[in-house]
């Protein structure tokens, strides 16, 4: 525990160290001006406050009126620094301005003590300070440690999504944008043989951990469904099966997710695809209008059993399927009609090939507004 | 009368010849779903009285806000009670028909 004292008049100093002597603080360092305090805690150079490290220092009684450098000011260029500013300073002051007390608390300082110093206050006041900064401490300690935390199951999640494939007839990759660590979004791949391929986008409720669990364990069955039932109305039934037995306690909460589910047939040029309240995908070949995936039902997990509008339908490539989730065109003002038209614009002057740069510059770089931002993400299917 | 109000969403809820009426203004989000649920959380139980929302003034609603009302719907379903919406805002009817499930509600309200 070292309190460093700043003070120019020398009677001062000694007052207060031989209060906190008494009460056994003994550990106090003292210089008389503000810029010995800055050498004290490791500042070279006043202009590069910003660049310095932690101090050995736990808190800072620091003098109101000093020649030079008053105290308001030094509080002041304390906050600029990121570790500095975390050292608790309590003014000292002679009795009188509150307008100088207040400008001394709103540059930085926790607390004050007026002159002449009383010792049961002043040694309150010091608890106090200390008392404060261990919580904050504690606070700051507990969110690094769970940022951290995050970052390792972010990659966790990311290393089970599928890695870009580019066979001759069929080319898949993907742009992927959390809004938070961790994600709600999921997608996978997988070929099948002879030509075939099938794909899942889904979008589970809500974004950030508890989503990100869900989309953990629908992942955890994802290829096994997949290669077990194929088809897209039993692989959706399949996985609604599994996401129903994940049964929630609580009331009121409901978790589901929107998905489309396609299986492309590259030989025979096919996709059949069910789509579980997701946004439409849309397919561009080189007729003039997309062709919109939107024989929608509900999303999966809601009942024992689901609806789905399986369909089927031919291509002529060349061509590019865009699969996408809503945080793509969600977050703006406009209505979702307007918002999925002008989507369906952008990509229609794209070309067949997958423009990583372009979509990143299109899709994913502006802001959402406050509080709705969500998961983005893009599958981009090129076929020969 | 009871109402709940925060910056961005709330809620004020009605009884009268037996019908419950909690009507939505604003934005149901992620953040807002806490409050939303704890207004939700005695009334859905209340089996004597029809449970309705009004959405006239409901300018926005998330996949998290989507997720209450389907809650909401599977408990008054399990214990046939009626549950509707009503008033709602073409944005948010197209949401609702995107996602699938315009006809759980579509149902419930043709049934009052």
């Amino acid at each position: 525990m070292r309190i460093l004292i700043v003070d120019d008049n020398p009677t001062n100093t000694m007052i207060i160290r031989e209060i906190l002597k008494k009460e056994n603080y003994r550990n106090t360092v003292t210089v008389t001006s503000a810029r010995d305090m800055f050498e004290r805690l490791g500042v070279k150079d006043l202009d590069l406050i910003e660049e310095s490290g932690p101090s050995d220092v736990d808190l800072i009684l620091l003098d109101m009126m000093m020649p030079e450098m008053d105290g308001i000011q030094a509080c002041r260029i304390l906050q600029r620094s990121e570790h500095l500013k975390e050292i608790p300073v309590i003014v000292v002051t002679a009795v009188g301005d509150s307008h100088k007390l207040a400008e001394a608390l709103d540059a930085g300082a926790v607390d004050y003590v007026t002159k002449p110093i009383n010792k049961v206050e002043l040694m309150a006041r010091i608890r106090l300070a200390l008392r404060l900064k261990l919580e904050k401490d504690w606070h700051r300690n507990r969110d690094q440690r769970i940022q951290e935390e995050l970052k390792l199951a972010s990659l966790v999640q990311n290393a089970v999504l599928s890695a870009p494939i580019r066979d001759s007839e069929f080319e898949i990759d993907a742009l992927y944008k959390p809004s938070y660590e961790l994600a709600g979004d999921l997608y996978s791949w997988y070929s099948l043989g002879e030509g075939k391929y099938a794909v899942i986008l889904l979008d589970m409720m809500g974004h950030g951990i508890s989503s990100s669990l869900f989309c953990m364990f629908i992942s955890s069955v994802l290829k096994d469904t997949v290669f077990t039932y194929v088809e897209p109305k039993l692989v959706i039934e399949e996985l609604n099966r599994r996401f129903i037995q994940l049964h929630i306690e609580s009331k009121l909460i409901q978790y589901y997710f929107t998905a489309i589910y396609l299986v492309v047939d590259t030989r025979r040029k096919v996709i059949e695809y069910v789509n579980a309240g997701h946004p439409p995908a849309l397919l561009y070949t080189d007729k003039k209008q997309p062709v919109r995936f939107d024989q929608v039902g509900p999303p999966v997990g809601l009942f024992d059993g689901i609806e789905t509008y399986p369909q089927v339908l031919h291509y002529e490539g060349p061509g590019h399927l865009v699969l996408y989730t809503d945080g793509l065109i969600d977050g703006q003002e406009n209505s979702i009609e307007a918002r999925q038209a002008w989507l369906e614009e952008q990509l229609k002057t794209c070309s067949h090939h997958f423009d990583r740069e372009a979509m990143s510059r299109l899709f994913f770089q502006d802001a959402a507004p406050l509080n709705r931002e969500d998961d983005r993400c893009l599958v981009w299917i090129s076929f020969k | 009368m009871n109402t709940r109000k925060s910056l961005k969403f709330s809620t004020t809820t009605q009884r009268e010849n037996g019908v419950i009426t909690v009507s939505l203004r604003g934005e149901l989000d992620l953040s807002a779903a806490p409050d939303f649920r704890k207004v939700m959380d005695p009334l859905v139980g209340i089996d004597d009285a029809d449970l309705v929302l009004n959405l006239k003034e409901l300018k926005y609603i998330d996949s998290t806000g989507i997720g209450i009302f389907l809650s909401i719907l599977k408990a008054r379903h399990g214990m046939n009670s009626k549950f509707y919406v009503q008033e709602v805002p073409d944005h948010i009817r197209k949401l609702f028909e995107m996602t699938g499930i315009a006809k759980f509600f579509a149902e419930q309200e043709n049934s009052q």
